[in-house]
C-alpha cells in the first residue's frame, strides 16, 4: 500500500491500485491525450492559407504519398 | 472494458488538422472510447507531405513539427513488424499492417484499400471519413 503526506497523491495511487491493468493503462492513454490539449488549442488559433474540400484533401494527399518512395 | 481502435490514413489527419477539430478529437477519445494509433512510418510520411508539398502545406496553419507532436500526443505509437503484400501499392501496405497488428478499423477514404473488404484473411475493417465524422456527430 502507498502511503505519502499528500492526499491527493495517496487518492490517486488508491485508484489506481484498485484498477485493473487495462484501465489503468486507459488512464495513462487519457493522461497523455489531455497533455496534448494546450497544443490543440494553439493550432487552432491559426488559419490555413486555402479552403479545400474534403474531397479535394483526399486526393492532394493521396497523390502526395503516391509519390513518397520508401527509403 | 471496450475500446474503440482506429487507425486513421493520413488524409484523415489533414482533414481533421484544416477543419480545426483538434480539440474535437481530444474530446472524442473520451466520449466514444477511442485509442488512436499510429506508427513512425505514418509520422515520417505526413513530415515528407507537409513539407515538401505545397498544396498541403496551404491547408496547414502551423508547422509540421507541431502536427507530428500532436499526432503522438494522442495517438499511441506502434512499430509495424510483418508486411502484407496485399494492395497495388506497396507504399499503402503499412496501413494494413498496423491496422491488422493492432487489431484496429482503418478510417480512409483511399480507393485503394476496397480489396481489403473481399479478404477473409487478413481482416481488416475500413471505415470511411464520412462515416467516422458521422459516429462521432460532427
Amino acid at each position: 500500500m502507498f502511503n505519502t503526506n499528500n492526499p491527493v497523491a495517496n487518492e490517486i495511487y488508491e485508484v489506481v491500485e484498485s484498477s485493473t491493468r487495462a484501465e489503468q493503462k486507459r488512464m495513462l492513454y487519457l493522461l497523455k491525450v489531455e497533455k496534448t490539449r494546450t497544443l490543440a488549442r494553439k493550432l487552432q488559433k491559426g488559419k490555413p492559407a486555402e479552403k479545400f474540400s474534403d474531397e479535394m484533401i483526399t486526393d492532394i494527399i493521396h497523390a502526395a504519398r503516391k509519390a513518397y518512395g520508401r527509403k | 472494458m471496450v475500446e474503440n481502435k482506429l487507425v486513421l490514413d493520413t488524409h484523415v489527419w489533414v482533414s481533421i488538422f484544416h477543419k480545426h477539430r483538434e480539440e474535437d478529437l481530444i474530446d472524442a477519445i473520451s466520449f466514444k472510447r477511442l485509442l488512436l494509433i499510429s506508427c513512425h512510418e505514418q509520422l515520417k510520411e505526413f513530415n515528407h507531405i507537409a513539407t515538401s508539398k505545397e498544396q498541403v502545406r496551404k491547408m496547414l496553419s502551423s508547422t509540421p513539427e507541431n502536427y507530428l507532436q500532436f499526432i503522438s500526443g494522442v495517438a499511441e505509437i506502434k512499430h509495424t513488424q510483418k508486411r502484407f503484400s496485399l494492395l497495388h501499392d506497396y507504399k499503402d501496405n503499412y496501413l494494413v499492417d498496423l491496422t491488422w497488428q493492432s487489431k484496429s478499423v482503418l478510417v480512409s477514404d483511399d480507393v485503394g484499400f476496397a480489396p481489403l473488404k473481399k479478404l477473409k484473411q487478413p481482416k481488416v475493417e475500413v471505415l470511411s471519413k464520412k462515416e467516422f465524422y458521422k459516429w462521432l456527430g460532427w
